[in-house]
C-alpha cells in the first residue's frame, strides 16, 4: 500500500509541478493516513470533511509546498493537523467523540494531535524505508532488542546495525517540521512553530 | 567545532557518547533542538499503537467530492472521452521519471567500445588504487589526483568534470575514488558527445551472495532523495537530464537477488563529487 521511497520522491516532485495524476495517488497512499487523524480527533462526519478539506487545501496550496522540506505525507498531515485544531477550537454543544483522548467524550488536545500525528508521519515513513533499514529500526523500537541482538538476529555486524539505526534514525526525522506547522501554510505571516 | 552531522546528532540521540559532538549540543540551541526532534522520533516510533497503518484510502466518495471541488473529473472525463487538446493535459504522462531514466543495463555494463584513450588511464589508475589499499581515503585521492594532472601524452584525457573519495562505510571495502567525464572521443557517436560518464577505481570488494548496486544520493548523511544507476560497472553512463546539484554524492550498496529495487540500505562506499580544478 505504501509506495516505495523512491517512487514517492518523484510524486513529491509531480504533485508540485500540478501533475492531477499525482494528486490522485497521494490520495491512494495518504488519505488513509490522513483520515485517521482527523477520525481520532473528530466526529465522524468533521472528519470526512476535514479529509476532503485537506487534500483541497494541498492542491491550492501546492505552490507553496517545498519537497526539499519534507515528503508529500509531511505536508499534507501539516495542513490536517492545522484544520483538526481549527475544528478542536470550534466551540460546540456536545462534546466529540475521540479515540486519542481515551474514548471518554473528552476532546483531544492540540498535543494529543501532534503526538499522533508524529506517529502517523514516522511509521509511514517507516514503512517506506528500505527493508534491512526498516527491519533493524522495528527490532530496536518495536522488539526493544539490543544492538547485539539485532545484529545476532538479522546476521550482520554490529557496527552495520549501528549505522542503520543512526541513518534510520536520521531519515525519519525528515519533514518532522513540514508536518509541525512550521509553515503555516494558510498564512504569509510568521508561524507558530509549534 | 563545526555544527555536528544529522548523522553525528543521531548516533548520540542513540546514546553513543562523543564527547565533543556531546559538548557542542549542549551549547548549540540549533542542535539542540535537532537532539529534541531526534527523540521525539524514537518516541513516536516506541510508542504502542493499537491500530497498524491504515492500509485503505479514505472512503472513495470523499475522493469524489475532492475531485468536485478541484474540477478534476471534468478535465479528466474531457482528456479520455473527447480527446481533448493536448494544451489541456497537466503534465506530460511519459516524461521519464529518474528511475525509469537509468541508463539501460547494456549501456550500464559495456557503455562504450574499449579504447586505449580511455583504457589505460583507467588501469594505471586501479593499479595504484591496489597498492595503496591499506592507505587512508586520502593518499588515494592524492595518487588518482596525480594522474589526472599527468595524463598520458598521446591522447588527450577527458575532461574531469567532478571528483568524489568514496569512504568506506562497512568494515571490509577500501577507499575508492569516483570521477565524472565528459565523453568526449572522436569514437562517440555525435549525440553522445556531451554525455556524462561516472568512472570508479574500485579495489576488488568483498564477494558476497548478491551484487553491488550504484546510487546517486541526494545527501551524504541524510539521504532523501536517490536514484540507482545499475549494477556497479567500472564506466556508468549518466542519464542525459539528470541535475547533478540535485545527486551530488555517489554511493555503493551491496544488494541481494531478492527482486526487491530499493536500496539495501547496507552502503559499503558513499563520497560527495566535487567540482575538479
Amino acid at each position: 500500500m505504501f509506495a516505495p521511497d523512491s517512487l514517492a520522491r518523484d510524486l513529491d516532485g509531480q504533485f508540485r509541478a500540478g501533475d492531477e495524476d499525482a494528486l490522485r495517488a497521494a490520495w491512494e497512499h495518504w488519505s488513509g493516513l490522513v483520515h485517521r487523524l482527523c477520525r481520532r480527533s473528530l466526529s465522524a462526519a468533521d472528519a470526512d470533511d476535514v479529509t476532503q478539506q485537506v487534500f483541497i487545501e494541498a492542491w491550492r496550496k501546492r505552490d507553496r509546498y517545498d519537497p526539499s522540506r519534507g515528503p508529500l505525507p509531511a505536508w499534507l498531515l501539516g495542513i490536517a493537523r492545522l484544520r483538526v485544531l481549527d475544528q478542536l477550537r470550534r466551540p460546540r454543544a456536545e462534546p466529540v467523540g475521540t479515540d486519542i483522548a481515551g474514548g471518554s467524550g473528552e476532546r483531544a488536545t492540540a498535543d494529543d494531535v501532534d503526538a499522533l500525528a508524529d506517529r502517523l508521519l514516522v511509521a509511514d515513513a517507516l514503512a517506506r524505508l528500505p527493508d534491512t533499514q526498516r527491519r533493524v529500526l522495528e527490532l530496536a523500537y518495536h522488539q526493544d532488542l539490543g544492538h547485539r541482538d539485532i545484529a545476532g538476529q538479522l546476521g550482520l555486524p554490529v557496527g552495520t546495525v549501528k549505522s542503520h539505526l543512526a541513518r534510520g534514525l536520521a531519515r525519519l526525522r525528515v519533514g518532522l517540521e513540514l508536518s509541525r506547522g512550521a509553515s503555516e501554510p494558510a498564512s504569509a505571516g510568521p508561524a507558530g512553530t509549534g | 567545532m563545526a555544527h555536528p552531522s544529522p548523522h553525528q546528532l543521531a548516533q548520540l540521540a542513540l546514546g553513543e557518547h562523543d564527547q565533543q559532538v556531546a559538548e557542542h549540543a549542549a551549547a548549540c540551541t540549533r542542535c539542540t533542538a535537532e537532539l529534541n526532534r531526534l527523540r521525539e522520533v524514537q518516541a513516536a516510533l516506541a510508542a504502542p499503537d493499537d491500530e497498524p497503518l491504515p492500509a485503505a484510502p479514505a472512503p472513495e466518495h470523499l475522493w469524489e467530492g475532492v475531485a468536485r471541488e478541484l474540477g478534476l473529473g471534468q478535465s479528466a472525463e474531457e482528456r479520455d472521452d473527447a480527446a481533448a487538446t493536448p494544451a489541456d493535459s497537466p503534465g506530460a504522462p511519459d516524461d521519464p521519471s529518474p528511475l525509469t531514466a537509468a541508463p539501460d543495463p547494456d549501456d550500464a555494463s559495456a557503455p562504450t567500445p574499449p579504447t586505449p584513450l580511455s583504457a589505460a588511464p583507467s588501469r594505471r589508475n586501479r593499479v595504484l588504487a591496489v597498492a595503496s589499499a591499506a592507505a587512508a581515503a586520502l593518499v588515494v585521492a592524492v595518487a588518482a589526483g596525480a594522474l589526472i594532472l599527468l595524463p598520458d601524452t598521446d591522447e588527450p584525457e577527458p575532461a574531469v568534470a567532478a571528483e568524489a573519495t568514496l569512504e568506506p562505510l562497512a568494515d571490509q571495502p577500501v577507499p575508492a575514488r569516483a570521477s565524472l567525464v565528459h565523453r568526449d572521443d572522436a569514437d562517440a557517436e555525435p549525440d553522445a558527445a556531451d554525455e556524462l560518464l561516472l568512472r570508479l577505481d574500485i579495489d576488488e570488494l568483498p564477494e558476497h551472495d548478491g551484487y553491488y548496486e550504484l546510487w546517486l544520493l541526494d545527501d551524504e548523511d541524510e539521504p532523501t532523495a536517490l536514484l540507482s544507476l545499475g549494477p556497479l560497472s567500472e564506466e556508468t553512463a549518466l542519464p542525459a537530464d539528470l541535475d547533478l546539484d540535485a545527486y551530488p554524492v555517489v554511493d555503493v550498496s551491496r544488494e541481494a537477488y531478492d527482486g526487491d529495487p530499493n536500496h539495501s540500505g547496507d552502503s559499503v562506499l558513499r563520497g560527495r563529487l566535487a567540482d575538479a580544478g
